[in-house]
């Protein structure tokens, strides 16, 4: 196999910070899938900055070492050199898209490199083939679904014909059953040979079909020849395969009394017949494919929206920490913000040293990063003294360990409080949850308290949500 | 019948040209020509519907603009009637494009024109989060809801701050994400952009324009007599 | 002068289309107030929309911004079928004014963004203003013809654009320059809070 990466020790320092990646070596044959995972912070989006281009072409700082691209040195590659050779493939559904329209945005980047309509076409349909576009091409891009945008995504990162696909963080914005679907297009992408490098610290989708692993801790590369080597090697691999995990149950038996309840509930087409009773003391996870309901559900327990049928019984408004923590932050610092949550100065530094966020106090919320936003979050659900909260995908794009951090919280919260999670997070519902709900098609399919007699419910729920993620594929 | 569509750049061109010809020639004339003219474009693109309701707008505010003549409280109306008459032609070719294009579709269309490069990118960004946010609000306004901060008429500047701070620093954020976006999809390739959209300028198309040339033409003619 | 980056063209993109809500909205709010709401909309617009102004002013604060930004208005109105040739000149005219009066730097004293934020909103309503001249002037001869005294009539029409032009370009002016002291008060704290960080990144780009 012919080498189509080197890195020879490659270095970046930030402008402003001392952050940054050291002496980094590796080697990437064609047609490898590669995983380049590590905790955040460890340095593994700035090495794929460094691939893709964008350091040092967006992100100022110092280069050292070299990085080689087919035997050409990257210096003498300019951005869009490299972009023809390889596919990037961005997380944020909100960015990762140019234009509004499925067709413009898979013809964008021929339009910018100049290519003939005749060109255009062609290539428009080999890729309606290879991707199963057929449904997906002529559309607003807000109207598909996840697993639709993934193979938009997907599509317009081999328009160019590019050997190498980069892949940021996928499993942060896509549900079990679509993640699992990208792991079977990826291995489709190494039968074609196309080399393919994931960075995520969530891999369970890619078992079994890993080459090499790179594994990133404070800026360091250590470098893992194989899937086995990787599994052997004492870092925490687990989460290959997430149903293994062994975790103490919360099991507590005593809850306090119903605080908020929908009775029969239908909204629409979305929801049907649906009940719930969320308990003082007890955490209630959602889990459901993406366009379920749970949001419906969510929107209206805040009594955003009126059921159609049945009643929402609750005495106050509930606390509810969005998945996007941008649409949340109001105040003029981190200490402001929760100042507009309760003014009690002595309540918000004992919070904010509990969050370790006392230093970043006069910092402005927007300047925080994704992780810490999250823990501001969990701050003002901590001071807001209501009695009913809702955390929708909490733990998304988060690590292991911050993962750990937030599931202590929101145990802690739960002790005083009706909690209800939405999330596909398995290893988090398993530190989190007491009762399982699975909503399907707009109707509660099961309603069980979690315990080491009904964990293998659980485990067939998320079998259940994969299955349905093949089936959509079939469908497109 | 067949359907006839017009190249959306020369629907553009003449978009801009009918208000602009007033200002050299006015007059009952110039206004029947666009009238007649712009009605025959709906008709042969199609558009019916679209044409009977113009019309009827059309009477109804020449209805409005005649009875200020005679009656003195309407006058100061009118100033404003008499302006918007004047625009019809134009809503109705506006009706034409935004009926047959995609924004986006159209901007690039657009370059057959020869726009500069950077425009077009800026412009695609522009079009794709106007939607966006105009979304967005709405979803800001439920999060002030639920965290007790509602936008309250009392105090409007303090309510006006969390509705427009959150999404402009958010653009701050966004920039750097969707310039990575871009920049990885060739933004800045320096060749020149193509366009999968672009429309061939069709014999049909220099009819319309060439009817649309001896239409002012003759007004000038009619002006002179 | 430093030149805009792709960076900084793709913050102007996305702050324009943040502004763009609010065009719409003084759009339709000014067509309560009939012909001379008309006219003084991009007011409005100004006046809701003078934060994003200041925060551009503060984010990017290079020349070019507010030519960018007017040029894809423009470009997105003719689009819709609404564009319309005097009215780009003065626009276009005028936005650049704006850029020569307040892109000198990030740092660009309140005033004179709400100055070159007046500049370039007056040439945005004359757009409105201009035709109402000619318009008026064409209708006048109707009238005559159709009965009524030219005196009576020359009055109406001088009226009718003395309030058009005058008074509408001083109202846009004063909403528009208005418009961007208030974004500066509602701003004014969080921008201390990141303003060090951008300082920082400003040096580092001129380095």
């Amino acid at each position: 196999m012919e080498c189509i990466m080197r890195a020879d020790h490659l270095s970046f320092t930030y402008e402003d910070s001392k952050e940054g990646i050291r002496d980094i070596d590796f080697k990437i044959d064609e047609g490898e899938v590669v995983l380049l995972t590590g905790d955040s912070g460890c340095g593994k989006s700035t090495l794929l900055k460094c691939l893709n281009g964008l350091i040092p072409a967006v992100t100022e700082g110092e280069v050292r070492g070299s990085l080689y691209m087919e035997g050409s040195d990257y210096r003498d590659l300019k951005m869009f050199d490299l972009n023809r050779e390889i596919g990037s493939v961005f997380q944020n559904p909100r960015t990762q898209f140019f234009t509004d329209q499925t067709t413009s945005e898979l013809v964008f980047p021929m339009e910018n490199y100049g290519f003939s309509k005749k060109e255009m076409d062609g290539r428009v349909e080999k890729l309606k083939k290879a991707f199963h576009l057929d449904h997906i091409l002529n559309r607003r891009i807000y109207t598909l679904s996840s697993g639709e945008r993934q193979m938009l995504a997907l599509a317009c990162a081999r328009t160019l014909g590019q050997k190498v696909l980069l892949f940021d963080e996928p499993s942060a914005n896509l549900d079990y059953g679509n993640a699992m679907g990208l792991g079977r297009l990826i291995a489709k992408m190494k039968k074609k040979g196309i080399t393919v490098i994931v960075a995520d610290h969530r891999f369970y989708y890619l078992d079994g079909i890993i080459d090499k692993a790179l594994f990133m801790k404070d800026g360091k590369l250590e470098v893992f020849h194989s899937e086995e080597e990787f599994k052997n090697s004492g870092y925490n691999t687990r989460s290959f395969d997430i149903f293994s995990i062994e975790k103490e149950f919360r099991q507590k038996k005593n809850f306090g009394p119903c605080l908020a309840a929908l009775e029969q509930v239908s909204y629409k087409d979305i929801l049907r017949d649906v009940s719930l009773k969320l308990h003082k003391g007890e955490v209630t996870v959602l889990v459901g494919s993406n366009g379920a309901g749970k949001t419906t559900m969510a929107k209206l327990l805040c009594q955003s929206i009126k059921p159609d049928k049945g009643s929402v019984s609750m005495t106050d408004l509930p606390f509810f920490i969005m998945q996007d923590p941008d649409y949340q932050l109001f105040g003029t610092s981190v200490a402001n913000e929760l100042a507009l949550v309760k003014n009690d100065k002595e309540a918000i530094r004992k919070c904010l040293e509990y969050l370790n966020l006392y230093e970043y106090r006069h910092a402005h919320p927007f300047a925080l990063s994704g992780g810490q936003k999250q823990r501001l979050q969990i701050g003002m659900a901590l001071l807001c003294d209501k009695d009913v909260m809702i955390f929708d995908e909490p733990t998304s794009g988060l690590d292991v360990s911050s993962m750990e951090r937030i599931s202590g919280e929101v145990c802690r919260l739960g002790e005083e409080a009706a909690i209800l999670v939405i999330s596909h997070d398995y290893e988090f519902i398993r530190n989190v949850a007491d009762r399982i709900v699975y909503l399907k098609d707009g109707c509660i399919r099961e309603n069980f308290l979690l315990n080491r007699d009904t964990v293998t419910k659980l485990n067939e729920i998320f079998r259940d949500m994969e299955e349905g993620g093949k089936n959509e594929e079939i469908e497109n | 019948m067949k359907v006839l569509k017009v190249n959306p750049v020369v629907l553009i061109l003449i978009n801009m040209l009918v208000p602009t010809m007033y200002i050299f020639r006015h007059g009952t004339y110039l206004q029947t020509f666009f009238m007649v003219f712009c009605s025959v474009l709906l008709l042969v693109t199609g558009n019916v519907k679209k044409l009977v309701a113009f019309l009827v707008l059309y009477g109804a505010i020449y209805g409005i603009c005649f009875a200020g003549i005679y009656i003195g409280l309407l006058r100061f109306l009118v100033g404003f009637f008499v302006i918007v008459i004047q625009f019809v032609p134009c809503f109705m070719i506006a009706s034409i494009i935004i009926s047959q294009y995609s924004s986006t579709q159209l901007l690039s269309a657009l370059e057959a024109i020869h726009l500069p490069r950077t425009l077009v990118i800026a412009t695609t960004i522009t079009l794709k989060f106007f939607p966006t946010f105009r979304r967005e609000f709405s979803y800001i306004r439920e999060s002030m809801r639920l965290r007790g901060i509602a936008f309250s008429l009392r105090r409007p500047v303090e309510s006006f701050r969390y509705f427009i701070a959150p999404q402009l620093f958010r653009c701050a954020a966004l920039a750097e994400e969707v310039t990575a976006a871009g920049l990885v999809k060739g933004i800045d390739v320096p060749v020149k952009r193509t366009s999968y959209f672009e429309e061939k300028f069709r014999f049909t198309d220099g009819l319309v324009l060439f009817v649309f040339a001896v239409g002012i033409a003759g007004g000038f003619v009619w002006n002179a007599s | 002068m430093k030149k805009l980056k792709i960076k900084d063209v793709v913050l102007v993109a996305l702050l324009t289309a943040l502004y763009m809500v609010f065009y719409m909205v003084g759009a339709m709010g000014s067509m309560l107030f009939g012909a001379f709401g008309h006219a003084i909309s991009p007011g409005i617009c100004a006046f809701l929309g003078g934060s994003v102004i200041l925060f551009m002013s503060r984010k990017v604060g290079r020349f070019g911004q507010y030519t960018i930004m007017v040029a894809i208005v423009m470009l997105l109105c003719a689009l819709m079928g609404g564009g319309y040739l005097p009215w780009l000149i003065t626009s276009m005219v005028s936005a650049v004014l704006a850029d020569l009066i307040a892109s000198g730097s990030n740092r660009t004293p309140v005033w004179r963004v709400a100055v070159a934020s007046g500049i370039m909103h007056v040439g945005q309503a004359w757009g409105a203003i201009i035709p109402s001249w000619f318009f008026l002037e064409q209708y006048k001869k109707d009238w005559i013809a159709r009965g009524q005294s030219p005196k009576e009539m020359d009055s109406m029409v001088k009226a009718t654009q003395g309030i058009m032009g005058g008074l509408a370009s001083v109202v846009v002016f004063l909403l528009a320059f208005a418009g961007v002291w208030l974004g500066y008060y509602i701003l004014r704290k969080h921008l201390e809070k990141t303003i060090g960080s951008d300082v920082k990144e400003g040096q580092g780009k001129a380095a």
